[in-house]
């Protein structure tokens, strides 16, 4: 009987990846050989750029307000003062910020790009955490 | 603006399904509060009057269409650096009475 063991369950598994309506363990069925689609992937990933791409212009938009007059007159208006006299603090913050986003979504896409069939929610989900930190360190001028 | 305001319902209206899924515990990674920041950053820009049609329209397609072309795809790439490139660039020497 033992002997028959090993084969029996070798067909089991092979036929659990080949039947069409199994599904992944990953996807919440049954079967550990089945593919799964990306549950998290390259639609996430995109999303997360252009919520990036977006902080980013923001970003751009505070240091081109900050250096649009001389620093005497930033501080000088009651308006202008909170947002700006910190600039070149601000600036080199978004700028760490920045760095570390960009770092985690190449990280992402190149997980996405070698991995089809694997969840990317770990990177995916470390690169969105790094974008929010990201649009953390962009003040809201005007607000 | 007009237009700019039905995009960004489109965008909440996204969110909220995006959030419904998280809520009942479906594989989606747990990002719709950081999408939803994402409206405060959109509507911020249209305040300082910075262009950011094309990323709000991207972020609303995401919901209704296949992924984006690689044209598309590099757009958006070549978007991003131009921006980072501005970032990134040297700060002018500090000014008087400004701490480095």
């Amino acid at each position: 009987m033992r002997v028959l063991v090993l084969p029996v369950l070798l067909l089991t598994l092979a036929l659990g990846g080949c039947a069409a309506e199994q599904k992944s363990v990953l996807a919440g069925g049954s079967s550990i050989t089945a593919t799964v689609a990306n549950p998290v992937g390259p639609v996430d990933l995109y999303r997360a750029k252009n919520v990036y791409s977006a902080t980013l212009k923001l970003a751009v938009s505070y240091r081109e307000f900050c250096w649009s007059k001389p620093y005497a007159a930033l501080v000088a208006d009651p308006i202008t003062r909170p947002v700006c006299q910190d600039r070149r603090k601000v600036v080199r913050a978004m700028q760490a910020a920045d760095t570390k986003a960009n770092a985690a979504i190449k990280t992402a896409e190149n997980f996405v790009r070698r991995n089809p069939t694997l969840s990317a929610v770990s990177v995916v989900g470390a690169a969105w955490q790094a974008v929010t930190d990201f649009q953390a360190a962009v003040p809201r001028a005007g607000a | 603006m007009s237009d700019l305001q039905s995009i960004l319902d489109a965008v909440n209206l996204g969110l909220s399904v995006v959030k419904r899924v998280a809520d009942m515990g479906g594989s989606v990674v747990p990002y719709a509060s950081t999408l939803s920041n994402a409206i405060g950053v959109v509507q911020q820009l249209v305040k300082t009057g910075a262009d950011v049609a094309e990323e709000i329209q991207a972020i609303t397609d995401t919901f209704s269409k296949p992924m984006p072309a690689q044209g598309d795809l590099d757009r958006l790439d070549a978007t991003i650096a131009a921006s980072r490139a501005r970032l990134h660039a040297p700060l002018p020497p500090a000014e008087p009475g400004e701490e480095d």
